[in-house]
């Protein structure tokens, strides 16, 4: 795969959370994901950096449900001439039980 | 005390029930796994509350028997750390200075039992197998909750308060027929899942069941997407495409968030309904379609229809027929259901073990208001279930903004109170005329009643302030 001449692919995705006041929004936005793997979209609300959002793809000629999947908020930039703010997303991961990260502690010593 | 146990099943929960012993000093807390231990118990020992704080937060015990009098931490804190770290966590602690006194203090604290040194076993033995037995019912109940769940599920929606079951009766009855549907509610609510549902249990299940997303794209692009294109019609056709009504033709379109489309649309999709006719973009060829539609939206559409932003003749068309979904607020009791079926998903989607919810989480849950409906919800349970390192899933897991107490809307705090039927009429009747501009044509239609009930209502409220004045 030519990883250098492919180009960003964009999806029209929802995207709900918590705003950087605590109150509950969702959006419809542009989803950009670049080659490398990493995502960017525009929101309007103000979003706090670390904070969990759920994006949910929006297929035009969908005959499946789609569901939401967990992305952390890396980063927030400012808001631009549209009224629009830019983040970079990462998937989040669920964190393993206590129990686990003992374990893998306990094997690290 | 008798090392002999007389029941199979008393064996299994006291196998099942991990007990920690801490205390200050090694040989009396061994005396007592010894001893506990020969009775049949999974049980361990500490002289480090350390330890013992480490071991609650990973859940690695569910009883702890803590001495009182540690130099190196009080019991009564031990308590109180334990309790933050697992708010199920029983503990039990052992005391010289016994008193009703003190025992009704810890059990206030938090303590499930204090009892007195040297500890009488027999007791003892007694209380921890009335906790397995706690324990074992509750695993059982869970049981059952899960098996009660999928018996509550509606074509994948889930519900047992009356707003619910009204919903799925009307949705019964309605998806016999090839007729087309209008499904409104909040946003979040769950639209899609009764769109679904209808087209499953309608004659033509079988066939194509096509969603379109109104809101999500541009109006050019819309039409494209739904009647289709052909080559050359507009910049980027590059071939000739069926739209999403020929793509489903004898089955289902599920056109969500109706109300954000153009007009230009709306007139558009009027044929659709009224004559069964496309046309793909750029084509003068009219196509006939036998498509079942059924629309959704979050808004108000009779409002839309006055503010002239919707056609009414679409409205009727797609009305005639509308399936109200209620939101969160109104269907309080299928809350704890909702949390139990999204914890079981999520602890699959995410390959964790999670029972379900601490008692005091499933409070705030309960207490919340829900603007964001189900899809909030269900965000609150992904959440936290992505963050938790435990089994249960507790208030520190939720978002910050659930870990606050807040006062629901309609209590004292904002200044609502009840009041009769006839004055509750008198307010609403008076900001509907003063949205209005006083308009009395436009009230009594955005009232939804007819102008003359309107004329008589208003000259008798008239005549009854002017009496009301005469007598005082």
């Amino acid at each position: 795969m030519d990883w250098e001449n492919m180009e960003r692919s964009t999806y029209r995705v929802e995207i709900s959370g918590w705003d950087s006041g605590e109150s509950f929004f969702v959006e419809k936005v542009e989803l950009q994901w670049d080659p490398d793997g990493g995502k960017e979209a525009c929101v309007q609300n103000l979003l706090k950096q670390g904070s969990v959002v759920f994006i949910r793809l929006l297929q035009p000629l969908s005959t499946h449900h789609t569901y939401p999947v967990a992305y952390y908020v890396m980063e927030v930039g400012t808001r631009d001439a549209r009224g629009l703010i830019r983040i970079v997303l990462e998937q989040a991961r669920p964190r393993p039980p206590m129990s686990v990260r003992r374990l893998v502690a306990e094997r690290a010593q | 005390m008798s090392t002999t146990l007389e029941h199979p099943t008393t064996n299994i929960a006291r196998r099942e029930l991990s007990i920690l012993v801490v205390g200050s000093e090694s040989d009396p807390v061994q005396q007592t796994v010894s001893r506990l231990d020969k009775a049949g118990y999974t049980i361990e020992g500490t002289c480090s509350t350390q330890e013992a704080l480490e071991k609650v937060r990973v859940g690695s015990c569910r009883v702890l028997l803590a001495d009182v009098e540690m130099p190196e931490t009080n019991g009564f804190v031990l308590l109180e750390r334990a309790l933050h770290f697992d708010p199920a966590v029983c503990v039990i602690l052992v005391s010289q200075e016994y008193s009703v006194d003190s025992a009704i203090d810890a059990v206030k604290r938090g303590a499930h039992d204090f009892i007195r040194k040297p500890i009488d076993y027999a007791r003892l033995s007694q209380t921890l197998d009335q906790l397995g037995e706690r324990f074992a019912t509750r695993s059982q109940v869970r049981e059952l909750q899960d098996q009660l769940l999928s018996n509550l599920r509606f074509h994948g929606i889930i519900g047992k308060s009356p707003a619910m079951l009204d919903m799925f009766d009307m949705t019964q009855k309605v998806a016999r027929h090839f007729t087309t549907v209008l499904i409104t509610g909040p946003t979040g609510s769950g639209k899609e899942l009764v769109a679904r549902a209808l087209h499953q249990m309608s004659p033509v299940a079988q066939q194509r069941f096509a969603v379109c997303n109104c809101s999500a794209i541009v109006d050019t692009l819309l039409e494209s997407q739904l009647f289709g294109h052909v080559r050359g019609s507009f910049t980027g056709a590059a071939d000739t495409r069926a739209g999403l009504f020929e793509y489903a033709n004898d089955g289902t379109v599920f056109l969500d968030e109706i109300a954000e489309t153009s007009l230009s649309m709306q007139s558009k999709l009027l044929r659709v309904t009224q004559n069964r006719e496309i046309q793909r973009v750029g084509s003068p060829e009219v196509k006939t379609v036998n498509v079942r539609m059924i629309a959704a939206t979050h808004r108000d559409l009779r409002a839309e229809v006055l503010a002239g932003r919707f056609r009414e003749d679409l409205f009727y068309r797609i009305g005639a027929v509308e399936i109200r979904v209620p939101g969160l607020t109104e269907r309080p009791e299928d809350i704890p259901l909702l949390v139990q079926h999204f914890v079981k998903k999520y602890s699959d989607a995410y390959g964790k073990i999670l029972h379900g919810l601490s008692r005091r989480a499933q409070i705030v849950m309960l207490q919340h208001d829900w603007p964001g409906n189900v899809r909030e919800l269900e965000n609150v349970i992904s959440s936290a279930a992505l963050t938790t390192t435990n089994d249960f899933i507790d208030i520190s897991d939720l978002p910050v903004h659930l870990q606050k107490p807040r006062a629901r809307s309609g209590s004292a705090q904002d200044g609502w109170r009840p009041l009769p039927l006839e004055e509750i009429r008198r307010i609403h009747i008076q900001r509907v005329l003063e949205m209005c501009n006083g308009n009395r044509v436009r009230a009594s239609q955005v009232l939804g009643i007819g102008r003359t009930s309107l004329y008589r209502y208003l000259k008798r409220a008239a005549h009854q302030r002017t009496s009301n004045s005469s007598v005082a």
